[in-house]
């Protein structure tokens, strides 16, 4: 088969894995299949289906920089659903496409990505082992945003009780590096005077 | 006919024999629930109308079952004594009973026995014809009265013509009426027959004849269409009237159930346009990415850098094997990496040697120039790059994959996106505006609901009936508004028809008369018209005399009813009198001064009734006609005691018989023993009674019970 020359579509026919020990929040928090407005209030779910759930936790961990390998001895599991199928609209009502969130999310893995990309256009790298460098970060990010939402739910059951308890989390502004090193600028200069 | 005397013995709570003695005018009777004042009521029933022999064991006096020894009979009874038209009548319904030593009891048949009092003495009489002379059965239900709702008997229409009927003086009139009808319907028909013999204008008689049975056949549905109507609209008017009470409660209540569905529509639409799926909003909207910002940044860092790489990498492929020179063809300032090749595209490079202007520093180029130069040669290069062939190109190639393209591509696709995360942002904040808007406006519509219901309830709260009800009333009521200026419409449509036909008729019978005249015996004709002026006579006489009566009925009615009810609304009460097919119809209602109907309470319904009772029994006598007692068991329940005295009063000034069994006046005192109150004193009467238990009694045994009857 002629290589396509494109490292998000052969990353986007992967399915990410999670650890089996974030299973029971699949369970909780999203259904399987599927389920929109009020079936998915009816049954308690928060996301419309485990895909959701996984994007949320991973943004979640890029954006709070929760970079967590599964570990090695952990046993890993996915939900069948190649990326490039996530954000379809098909039948889904009321809801639209987000199918172009998986660019920002092949993006920000790809960039957390260690290899010798002069290497792999020269042919000398197989793009097997790059894709699974890049997917290996795709699910560190979600390990760590599903680790966090574990934490937040110990803290507090009712953490995602409120309608708009996961949107600020996740929209929360971040602290910018530019702020911090102002911050420390202000800081030095105190400490000079 | 003036009841002298009850005496009661053995029946029900009555042990032994009781008697009351009666006057004229007003008798009252006092008793507490429970002393025995319905079983009074009941005793004279009794008498009046028996009892089927299995109920006869159940109104023994348990205590003369208990104190008569086993076998011994006992005598159960109630006894009238009357005086009538001189006589003295004494009727009485008795049988015995016995107790067996099992404790059964058996009863024997009822005996019904009188006796009559005259100039020449006293002789045993027919007891049935006694008690019907006395108590006429076809006035019974106008004479006694269980309970206040018994009053009510001219809801019932016939009954009041009934009544009337029988007491006014148009009824001696009746029978010369139905006979001069007859005579007249005979005569007529002699001058027919006569009439038809003679061959002399048949034909105009048949067709007069034939027209006046034609028009008969057309008036008579319509008569009879015209009286169901107004019979329908009277009804129809009663329900109005009663449904008015509730209207204006019903009009308020429409009213503010508008606003209620104007809010409630308002807050519909309001809770409709919040948007607050704000989980699917983080994927729909992509409100996911609105911190991405900055990773972007570094993907594009990252890939820029890259490229950078790849550029140096395969230049310095070039330069090692050996194509330095053609690749120096072209250096730059400052021995920078040129750009790749193809950058710009040969169709830009050559619009800007065209217009001999450069659009990346936006400077014109004169074609003399280095810069002009520069662009030219790299236009060469680049056409000379793409004509070598592809295996030219490939030999010693560095890179097999371009990943970096897609990548490039990826980068420039999402710049020209634009901001992105700005708008993310915008709309994150817009959206909240927005649906803060709406919770704002929801916050202010469940105030003015909460505000509305409470109006709602106010109203419901003042009306006797539920709200739905109320709804119903009105809507009701809206319909027989409607239906009654439909009936009345109709009725005079009707009216002017039956009119038209009837003058019709009229003048189809003259022109028979004439023709009768022509063909038949004068003598025959004189006769006819004889008859039928004194038919006319008789009718006209009886309808004046009834509709007198209605008038003169009307008048005492209206008095005695606004004596009694004094210093209270009453309205006026009305008696419409129709004659239809030669029966008087008679129908009452209660009306206000501008002739409009309206609802009446318990207690002016009662008054009502009851005026109507005393207004026809004065002017019964007023014409001679024989007067019975009344007898009312507790009529007043709904009069307060003020308004009970006042009636008493206006009742005692009637010498006619009045036996009232009531509960007013009355109190206990410390043993629990029945006391008249002082007031008493002021009541009108000319023979008062109160009715006691006699004293021991267990109120759980019957066989203690006993009531006494006092003399007040």
């Amino acid at each position: 088969m002629k290589n396509s020359n494109d490292l998000k579509n052969e990353w986007a026919n992967k399915k990410p894995k999670y650890s089996i020990r974030h299973k029971e929040l699949f369970d909780s928090l999203s259904q399987k299949f599927g389920a929109e407005g009020d079936r998915k209030a009816s049954l308690g779910k928060h996301f419309s289906n485990n895909y959701e759930l996984y994007m949320y936790a991973f943004f979640l961990g890029l954006y709070k920089d929760e970079f967590e390998p599964i570990g090695e001895d952990e046993e890993k599991v996915d939900f069948s659903y190649p990326i490039h199928l996530w954000g379809r609209k098909s039948n889904r009502l009321d809801r639209e496409d987000f199918t172009d969130l998986q660019d920002y999310m092949f993006m920000a893995s790809f960039v957390k990505s260690d290899f010798d990309f002069i290497e792999l256009e020269k042919g000398k790298l197989s793009i097997g082992k790059v894709i699974k460098v890049i997917t290996t970060a795709t699910e560190s990010y979600a390990n760590g945003g599903l680790q966090l939402i574990k934490e937040m739910l110990e803290d507090d059951a009712n953490a995602f009780i409120a309608p708009t308890a996961l949107m600020n989390i996740i929209t929360k502004p971040l602290v910018t590096s530019d702020a911090e090193s102002t911050m420390q600028q202000e800081q030095e200069a105190t400490n000079v005077d | 006919m003036r009841i002298e005397e009850i005496t009661i013995e053995n029946y029900m709570c009555y042990f032994g024999r009781k008697s009351v003695n009666l006057a004229s005018g007003l008798n009252l009777i006092l008793g507490d629930n429970g002393n025995g004042k319905t079983k009074f009521y009941e005793a004279i029933a009794f008498l009046l109308n028996d009892l089927p022999p299995s109920q006869l064991s159940g109104v023994v006096s348990k205590k003369a079952l208990y104190e008569t020894a086993p076998e011994d009979p006992i005598r159960v009874g109630v006894k009238v004594k009357a005086t009538q038209f001189e006589e003295t009548k004494v009727v009485e319904r008795y049988f015995t009973v016995q107790r067996g030593q099992d404790g059964s009891i058996n009863a024997s048949d009822t005996n019904l026995t009188a006796t009559v009092t005259h100039a020449q003495g006293r002789s045993p009489a027919n007891g049935k014809l006694v008690l019907d002379q006395l108590f006429p059965p076809n006035l019974r239900k106008y004479l006694m009265f269980e309970g206040e709702g018994a009053l009510n008997i001219f809801n019932n229409t016939d009954a009041l013509t009934i009544l009337i009927d029988n007491f006014s003086q148009g009824k001696h009139y009746r029978k010369y009426t139905d006979l001069g009808r007859l005579l007249k319907k005979k005569a007529e028909k002699a001058v027919d027959d006569a009439s038809r013999t003679n061959k002399k204008n048949e034909l105009k008689l048949s067709k007069a004849k034939a027209d006046i049975e034609l028009l008969t056949s057309l008036i008579n549905p319509k008569e009879e269409e015209l009286h169901a109507l107004r019979n329908n609209l009277t009804q129809t008017e009663e329900h109005k009237a009663q449904a008015e009470a509730y209207v204006a409660n019903a009009d308020a209540l429409e009213i503010v159930n508008k606003r209620i569905e104007d809010v409630e529509t308002k807050l519909t639409t309001r809770r409709s346009q919040l948007k607050e799926k704000y989980t699917s909003y983080l994927f729909d909207d992509k409100w996911i990415l609105a911190n991405f910002a900055p990773f972007q940044v570094k993907f594009m860092e990252k890939v820029e850098e890259i490229e950078q790489q790849k550029r140096e990498a395969d230049r310095t492929h070039q330069r090692e094997v050996g194509k330095q020179q053609e690749r120096e063809k072209i250096t730059l300032q400052g021995n920078r990496n040129p750009l790749p090749i193809n950058v710009p595209s040969v169709r830009y490079v050559k619009e800007m040697i065209n217009e001999h202007f450069c659009k990346m520093c936006n400077r014109i180029v004169e074609p003399d120039s280095e810069a002009f130069r520069f662009m030219v040669q790299r236009l060469e290069e680049y056409e000379e790059d793409i004509r070598r062939t592809r295996e030219e190109a490939n030999k010693n190639k560095l890179f097999t994959d371009n990943y970096l393209r897609r990548l490039i591509t990826l980068t420039d696709t999402k710049n020209d996106q634009g901001n992105v995360f700005a708008e993310v942002k915008q709309s994150i904040e817009s959206l909240f505006n927005f649906n803060q808007g709406r919770k704002t406006d929801i916050s202010k519509l469940e105030e003015r609901l909460e505000f509305e219901k409470g109006e709602r309830n106010e109203i419901v709260g003042r009306s006797q009936i539920g709200a739905e009800r109320l709804t119903t009333v009105l809507s009701q009521y809206t319909r027989w508004t409607n239906n009654i200026n439909a009936d009345k419409s109709r009725i005079s449509v009707l009216g002017e028809s039956i009119a038209k036909l009837k003058s019709e008729r009229a003048e189809r019978h003259k022109e028979k008369d004439r023709l009768d005249n022509d063909n038949v015996d004068h003598f025959l004709i004189n006769a006819q018209n004889l008859l039928r002026d004194v038919e006319e006579i008789f009718t006209s006489t009886e309808e004046r005399l009834y509709r007198e009566f209605v008038e003169d009925l009307e008048r005492k009615t209206n008095e005695i009813l606004q004596r009694i009810n004094v210093d209270s609304f009453t309205g006026t009460v009305v008696f419409d009198l129709t004659w239809f097919r030669g029966d008087p119809k008679i129908k009452i209602r209660l009306v206000t001064g501008d002739d409009e109907a309206f609802s009446s309470n318990q207690s002016l319904e009662t008054t009502m009734h009851m005026a109507i009772l005393f207004a026809i029994a004065m002017l019964a006598k007023d014409t001679k006609s024989e007067s019975f007692p009344m007898i009312f068991d507790a009529p007043t329940s709904s009069f307060g005691e003020p308004k009970t005295k006042e009636f008493l009063n206006i009742v005692s000034e009637s010498d006619q018989q009045r036996i009232v069994l009531f509960y007013n006046f009355l109190t206990k005192d410390e043993n629990g023993k029945s006391v008249v109150k002082s007031d008493f004193a002021n009541v009108k009467r000319n023979k008062a009674y109160v009715l006691q238990l006699k004293r021991p009694f267990d109120p759980q045994q019957l066989r203690t019970i006993d009531t006494l009857i006092e003399e007040i």
